[in-house]
């Protein structure tokens, strides 16, 4: 792969893993990192390479490996941290309050010995 | 010849075919359902809106759900969306607390592997090729009906298409009969489906409801003066009157100064709330 296109990759993934992780403004996650958010976002537009500390930190920030930002795969499937707000939808809301309701319910019953 | 070759479709038809030996499940149809039950994730079917599209597929913590668009209004397209979402927990397994995947359209053109392979992965677990070539062995592909697919799409639980595509992409038909059957099928399908009967499951994939066990755990809490009937409708998903229709159809009728005491909801409260952490 050309080094244009690596950029390219590891700043689309590095936007994607953000998003995912809740982070909806560049911005604060530029503060999270104690970076300037042109920086950042020169980065997740392919515009600038970056180190692999600072890719490091992001992905410490963001709880994910660091091989996760050369997977181009990876973008489309949605994983989130948890806690994470980005890009999870009202189905998916749904779906969590339910399996929280499943743990609450079984928690109980398996507690009381019913 | 694999007609649907490449990395992700064998991926997805080894998942298949492995978890298909694992539960001994053989190459015979099989109810989604109960599939999805042996491997320990739960399933619910909800009404959303119909853009929000076919399904989920929810991990959190050691708990896994699949949850299903009802007003999607199609029962083959909902047990082919069940199976590609069991796809994702079979083979996309990830580490991280919460892991989600949004499928609003499971046939779109995907360039995404993950996507990929959860559809090759439903394709092969639902109608293994082994048993599509039993089931046409003999037949000449000019001479297979769409009247024989239909019988297969039943069989199988699988739309027309899907059905054709399956098929051929095992290796099963040429390209000409697939397309044949596919231009034979158009607009008919329905008038050759009412020859034959319908499958049990199909109302099962059309209408909403939440898992079977988790219902009756909540109504267990109930029973058990743990939670309010309030507490109730809300783990239900529905109003306070239907909840307690509900609980009076099965027999669970709390009389009135039953109610559970406040310690008992405060403890509850307190349960909920260190489970949901």
């Amino acid at each position: 792969m050309m080094e244009h296109e690596t950029r390219a990759l590891v700043g689309r993934r590095v936007r994607e893993e953000r998003q995912a992780a809740g982070y909806a403004k560049l911005e604060d996650f530029a503060a999270a990192l104690e970076i300037d958010p042109t920086n950042l976002s020169r980065i997740e537009r392919g515009e600038r390479g970056l180190d692999s500390l600072l890719l490091a930190r992001i992905a410490a920030l963001l709880n994910v490996p660091m091989d996760a930002f050369f997977d181009a795969e990876r973008g489309d499937m949605v994983t989130m941290a948890r806690g994470a707000s980005g890009e999870r939808d009202e189905m998916v809301d749904w779906g969590l309050e339910l399996l929280a309701d499943v743990e609450f319910a079984e928690g109980v019953i398996a507690e009381r010995g019913w | 010849m694999q007609n649907g070759a490449g990395e992700p479709w064998r991926v997805g038809e080894r998942g298949a075919r492995a978890l298909r030996s694992e539960l001994g499940l053989g190459d015979a149809p099989i109810d989604i359902r109960d599939v999805i039950g042996r491997r320990g994730v739960q399933l619910a079917i909800q009404e959303f809106p119909p853009d929000w599209g076919d399904g989920r597929y929810l991990k959190k913590g050691n708990r896994h759900l699949i949850l299903l668009n009802a007003s999607v209004g199609d029962a083959n397209r909902a047990r082919f969306t069940a199976a590609h979402e069991l796809g994702h927990h079979e083979l996309h397994q990830d580490n991280r607390e919460v892991v989600v995947y949004i499928d609003t359209d499971i046939h779109a053109q995907r360039r995404n592997n993950a996507e990929r392979e959860a559809n090759a992965f439903a394709a092969h677990l639902l109608a293994p090729a082994e048993a599509l070539r039993r089931d046409l062995h003999g037949i000449p592909g000019k001479e297979i009906t769409p009247e024989k697919v239909v019988e297969l799409t039943i069989r199988y639980g699988m739309s027309y298409e899907a059905l054709v595509y399956r098929v051929h992409n095992a290796g099963v038909i040429s390209a000409t009969t697939r397309n044949r059957l596919l231009e034979g099928g158009r607009g008919r399908v329905r008038e050759l489906q009412a020859l034959f009967s319908s499958r049990d499951d199909d109302a099962f994939f059309l209408t909403p409801q939440l898992p079977a066990e988790y219902r009756a755990a909540a109504l267990k809490l109930y029973e058990e003066r743990y939670i309010t009937l309030e507490r109730l409708a809300e783990m239900l998903r529905t109003s306070v009157e239907e909840a307690a229709d509900f609980a009076h159809k099965v027999g669970l009728e709390r009389e009135r100064g039953l109610e559970p005491d406040e310690a008992a909801v405060a403890e509850l409260r307190a349960l909920a709330e260190g489970n949901a952490d």
